[in-house]
Order: structure tokens, then C-alpha cells, then sequence
């Protein structure tokens, strides 16, 4: 018997959540008998995970990822429990953990731009956070035996940061649309008249809003709904737009799975006009159900969409509301079928064959 | 898309470079096997250019010209050309470098192919004097770099390990000249990059008269999260200012030459680094730019 443990701590922060809860989700019908599973996760996640993969042990932990907690509270209950392989679903680990591991790098858009609530700080502050992120990442890449990334952009970009020596250990596997998705039912619809759809967080690398300026300047005859999140970038969008500008908008916050799909069946269109992505979820999810996409020109969206999409520069408003407007004029709508090589099952019973290969 | 690369040459009153030159590239496409076209924008020469160019074209048919009726610059007739191109892939070529006539252009293309992050590439670029043209191994031109460069800080730290990582980021003293590797910018002399990440950042930005309109390019290419390329395993050969600062014309030609320099790197600050400086360093930059202008 082996034994296997998985850090699970993430399973319902956007994106990486998404993730978590597929692999969960399909995990009992790919793992092996004699191996062995121990999840590490959140005390209010515990009731979730054991419904999901009733067969595995459950560890809870209060030690949040990039914490204290996680370097001595977390760093113990994983060695107490004398694993055979370690997965770490993130980039933040305890740095002092000896024994083997692979990990899932998502995303490296930190190491290369200002995100998240760190560039609203000091510069000082954010340089520093900066410093023990590409160490902590630098520390991950080296001791785990497998990276897995969601994309081949992501293991390119690793191999930038860290050299070809890396190479033969990153393990591309795609993600796909979420099985919560793929269940859910349609209702009516709820926007009234046609519209462009973003869905996502609204971090300053998102570039919502360069989109929603470029979005008024193409003087569209469609709403912009926006589909996510309450958080404070919202907040500091909005209030950084004239009510005029904001009759073009719906937002619809915290969207249920059935919102969603029904945002995404009735959508002219999906628009993403992220600076820098790992993946991109929406994009497979708007593949998913068969409507065109507008979005930015980067690595990872043309690797994931090919050319049949409208791509801009996110970093140019006319390129944007150009993108827009060829879309609104093109009469036979470049349009995009599901891909079968976007699966979270497929990526699952490809994760279960790595620890397969790395435990015997 | 038809094609594999479209070259794309400005020409203006060089006319035996320019021949020179398209044969020389004929000459390496016809040992590779890429499917290739040359775009020839004549910027209203007047040194017998355009004939030459016409009874050139007629003879090769994957040549095509384009003739203006003034003289539009570097960027601008460059754009049109883009908007001719059917390749996947451009070179922007200057119609004074002379390239080896060996397949060469089909390996960096398959290194493109096989490195879908590589956004652009550029070969070794030589001088005359056998010694690199600086300009196609640049950083991007910060303010310390620029600094450090104009000081003559980098031009004494050169060969000193870790002083030319500090004081030689104009021109990446620090990375060998021999080795493959990413830089921030190539020279607009030899810039091979693909087409559809050009067609979606429109180009060459055409504010730019002449000079710096190959830096900001670069930048916008990395801004998207490709990179871009110094491959040495090529060398190409610049026989530079023919038509530039140096060369040998009038006083008055050469003042204005300056002056596009001068201004165009007033505008790569202005758009892309200005919001990041507090005033007062942008206030010096301009103050120093004007006066380089005036008094070289």
C-alpha cells in the first residue's frame, strides 16, 4: 500500500478551486486500490471533501497558503504522516519539507507583473513580497520530481525563469469545464437584450477596466455584463466610472452555476482581456458552449484557442474596441466547438498515472 | 496565409545597396525551401532606385514594389508593406545589410515554429569593421540605463563582471555575444518576427519618423509575454548609415537626422516610461534630450 497526500486547502478560491474540486471529483474513479489517500484541507471543508472521495483520510488545518502556519503547523501534520509523495496543488508549500513531492505550478503572472492586493500597496512592501515569491517558487521547482502546469505557455515560461534544466519534469495538462458546469441546467434568459460577456475576478491584471473603456468607445450596440466576484477591485472599478459609462454595464455578482450557464448560452460573445493567464477557463468554458470569442493576443490564449478567435493588444484601447467591432461586423462569426483535449477528467487520470509512475 | 515569410525592405536613394541586398536574400531563400515573398517600399527615391526596382520586379515574381510619392520614414512604409504581407512570418530587413546566401532564414523560422513563446529574433548584425552594430543587442532604454550608456559608465564596465550587469543594461554588456539568448530589443535592421502578433499591434507605431520605432515594437511584443530572440549562429552584414546620421551628406540633412533621433526618443519615454518616473526626472529627461538635440 501507498500512500499519498494532497494539499486541497485552496478548494474554493476562484480558479485554482475550480481545479481542486474537479480533481476530487474524479479522483475515485481513477485512484488505484493499493494506493492511499490523505487530503489536506480547510475545517470547513472537510464535510465537502468527505462526501467527494469518501475513501480518503482528512486532515483539517486552520494554516493558510503563504502563512506562518503553513511553514510549522502544516509542515508537521504532513511529516507525521510518513507519505510516500507529497502533491502540492500551489505554488506556496513548506519550504522545510523533506520528503518527495510534485507540485502544480497554475500560474507565474505574480513573478512577471504587479497582481492582486500587492499593487495597491507600498512599492517597498510589494518589492519584497515579489522577492520571497520567486524564492519560494525557485525553492518549489527544484525540490519537487513533477511540475504540472495547466498550459505548455506555463512550462515555457518556467524554463525562462528557471533554464532547460527543468525541461523533462514540467508535465503540461490541460484543464476543461468544470463538471458543476456540465450538469447544470439552463434557465431563461435573465439579460434582456444581447451582450458581450466577461467572466472572472477583476484584479489589475485582468484589465477590466481598459476593457469597459474600450468596450464605450466602439459605441457597440451590446451591454458588457460583467460575471463575477464582490471584491474590492470591483468596487474600485465602479466607482472610477461615470454613471453614464455605467448603463453600458451589467454586473452580476457571485453568478450561481445555473446564472452561469445561462450568461454563457444567451452571450454574442465572450470577451477576456486578461494581460497574462495561465490558463484561461473561461475561454474553454465559452468553447464549451459554442460561442465566438474576443480576446487579448497572449501565449497562453493563442495556445488554448488557435486563431479562431478576435484577438486585440490589452494594453491598446482602439485595438480592443477594434477587436469589437470586426466581431459586431463579420457576418459569419469565427465560432469554436468543445475540444475533447480541455478535460478535468482526462487531466485527473493523467495526475493518478504521474503518482503511479513516482510512488513505484 | 500563402506564404511562410515576407521580407519587407525600405529603400531610398541606395539604389546598388538595395539591389545588392535583394539578391543576397534571393540568393539564401533560393538554397532553403520556404515559400517567400520580398516587399520593396520606395520612399520616392530619386537616384534611379524605382526604375531599377520596376525592371527587377519584372524579372522575379515574388517581388513586389511599392512606390511613394514622398519620403514617409522608416515605420510608415514599413506598415504598408505589412499590409501587403501574406507570410507567417515578416523580416523586416534595411536595404543595407547583406545577408550569407546559405538556407539560414529556413532554420531560424523552424526555431520560431518550435518556440511558439519566441515572439521575434534577430542574428548576429555586423559592422563593417567586423565588430557588432550595437544596436541589434539592446536593453530596453531606461532611464539608468540611459544614464549609465550616455555617461560612458557602461563603456568602462564592459568587461568587468557584475559592474556591466549594473552599468551595462543599454546594451546587455553583461551576456555574451557568443551565446543564444533573450534580449529586449533587436536593431529595425534584421527583426524577424511573427505576423500575427504584428498584425495585431498594427506594426511600427508611424510617430515615430525614424529611429526608436524598433525599440518601441519590441517593447510591445514582450509587453504581451512573448520573448525575443539573439540567435549568433548567423551573421548579417550592416553597412550602416549610408542614408543615416553619418553619412555623407549635407550638414543640414544631418541635423535633421539628429533631430528624429533626438525626438523619437522623446516619445518611446513619453509613452511608455513617463508614468512611471516622478515629474521631476521627466522634466530632466526632456531638458536633456533638448539639449542633445542642439549640441551634439
Amino acid at each position: 500500500m501507498k500512500h499519498i497526500g494532497v494539499d486541497v486547502r485552496l478548494l474554493f478560491q476562484t480558479g485554482v478551486g475550480t481545479y481542486l474540486q474537479n480533481f476530487l471529483h474524479y479522483l475515485p474513479k481513477y485512484a488505484p486500490k493499493n494506493i492511499s489517500f490523505t487530503l489536506y484541507c480547510l475545517p470547513q471543508d472537510a464535510q465537502f471533501v468527505r462526501d467527494i472521495v469518501p475513501d480518503s483520510s482528512i486532515r483539517t488545518t486552520t494554516a493558510l497558503w503563504h502563512s506562518i502556519g503553513e511553514q510549522t503547523t502544516l509542515l508537521k501534520l504532513i511529516q507525521s504522516d510518513h507519505l510516500d509523495l507529497m502533491h502540492f496543488t500551489y505554488f506556496g508549500h513548506p519550504l522545510f519539507y523533506k520528503g518527495r513531492c510534485i507540485s502544480t505550478i497554475h500560474d507565474v503572472t505574480p513573478l512577471l507583473f504587479a497582481t492582486g492586493k500587492a499593487s495597491t500597496k507600498n512599492p517597498l512592501v510589494y518589492a519584497i513580497k515579489k522577492f520571497v515569491f520567486s524564492q519560494t517558487l525557485q525553492h518549489q521547482v527544484h525540490h519537487s520530481e513533477v511540475i504540472i502546469t495547466p498550459s505548455h505557455t506555463v512550462k515555457q515560461q518556467l524554463i525562462r525563469l528557471y533554464g532547460d534544466s527543468i525541461s523533462d519534469k514540467i508535465v503540461p495538462l490541460y484543464e476543461g469545464v468544470s463538471y458543476r458546469l456540465l450538469s447544470e441546467q439552463v434557465d431563461e434568459n435573465i439579460v434582456k437584450s444581447p451582450y458581450l460577456l466577461y467572466v472572472g475576478n477583476f484584479y489589475p491584471h485582468k484589465n477590466v477596466f481598459t476593457l469597459i473603456k474600450a468596450f464605450i468607445k466602439s459605441n457597440s450596440p451590446y451591454l458588457l455584463v460583467l460575471a463575477g466576484p464582490h471584491d474590492y477591485f470591483l468596487n474600485r472599478l465602479l466607482t472610477n466610472l461615470s454613471d453614464e459609462e455605467k448603463e453600458h454595464l451589467v454586473v452580476k455578482n457571485k453568478p450561481t452555476l445555473r446564472e452561469l450557464v445561462t450568461l454563457y448560452k444567451n452571450a454574442e460573445a465572450l470577451i477576456h482581456p486578461s494581460i497574462s493567464e495561465g490558463f484561461g477557463l473561461p475561454l474553454v468554458e465559452a468553447m464549451h458552449f459554442g460561442i465566438p470569442i474576443i480576446a487579448s493576443h497572449i501565449p497562453v490564449f493563442q495556445e488554448i484557442v488557435g486563431n479562431s478567435y478576435y484577438s486585440f493588444d490589452p494594453y491598446d484601447e482602439n485595438s480592443i474596441s477594434s477587436a469589437i467591432q470586426k466581431f459586431e461586423l463579420s457576418k459569419e462569426k469565427k465560432k469554436n466547438i468543445p475540444n475533447s483535449e480541455f478535460s478535468f477528467e482526462r487531466m485527473t487520470q493523467r495526475t493518478v498515472d504521474l503518482y503511479i509512475k513516482h510512488v513505484s | 496565409m500563402k506564404q511562410d515569410l515576407s521580407v519587407i525592405i525600405v529603400s531610398y536613394n541606395t539604389k546598388d545597396l538595395t539591389l545588392q541586398c535583394i539578391t543576397k536574400i534571393q540568393g539564401a531563400l533560393s538554397k532553403g525551401t520556404l515559400n517567400a515573398e520580398i516587399i520593396i517600399v520606395d520612399n520616392n527615391s530619386h537616384d534611379g532606385s524605382s526604375e531599377a526596382l520596376k525592371q527587377y520586379a519584372q524579372s522575379h515574381l515574388n517581388v513586389k514594389v511599392i512606390y511613394n510619392i514622398a519620403n514617409e520614414g522608416f515605420g510608415k512604409p514599413n506598415n504598408q508593406g505589412l499590409a501587403q504581407a501574406e507570410g507567417r512570418y515578416v523580416l523586416y530587413l534595411n536595404s543595407d545589410v547583406l545577408v550569407l546566401e546559405e538556407a539560414f532564414l529556413d532554420v531560424l523560422i523552424k526555431q520560431m515554429d518550435d518556440n511558439p513563446l519566441q515572439g521575434a529574433l534577430t542574428v548576429r548584425v555586423n559592422l563593417e569593421s567586423g565588430s557588432i552594430d550595437p544596436a541589434s543587442h539592446r536593453g530596453f532604454p531606461t532611464v539608468w540605463r540611459s544614464f549609465c550608456y550616455y555617461s560612458g559608465l557602461e563603456r568602462v564596465t564592459t568587461k568587468i563582471p557584475l559592474l556591466n550587469i549594473l552599468f551595462g543594461g543599454y546594451h546587455l554588456t553583461n551576456l555574451s555575444l557568443a551565446k543564444r539568448h533573450e534580449i529586449d530589443t533587436p536593431t529595425g535592421a534584421f527583426f524577424l518576427a511573427r505576423k500575427d502578433i504584428l498584425d495585431v499591434l498594427k506594426g511600427f507605431d508611424e510617430d515615430f519618423f525614424m529611429y526608436g520605432e524598433d525599440i518601441d515594437l519590441a517593447f510591445r511584443i514582450k509587453r504581451l509575454g512573448y520573448s525575443i530572440v539573439y540567435d549568433p549562429s548567423y551573421t548579417v552584414l550592416h553597412l550602416k548609415n549610408q542614408s543615416g546620421i553619418k553619412s555623407k551628406n549635407s550638414a543640414a540633412t544631418q541635423q535633421k537626422t539628429r533631430n528624429y533621433f533626438y525626438e523619437s526618443m522623446a516619445i518611446f519615454y513619453k509613452k511608455h516610461y513617463e508614468k512611471s518616473y516622478p515629474q521631476w526626472i521627466s522634466c530632466l529627461v526632456y531638458a536633456v534630450i533638448n539639449r542633445k538635440k542642439t549640441f551634439l
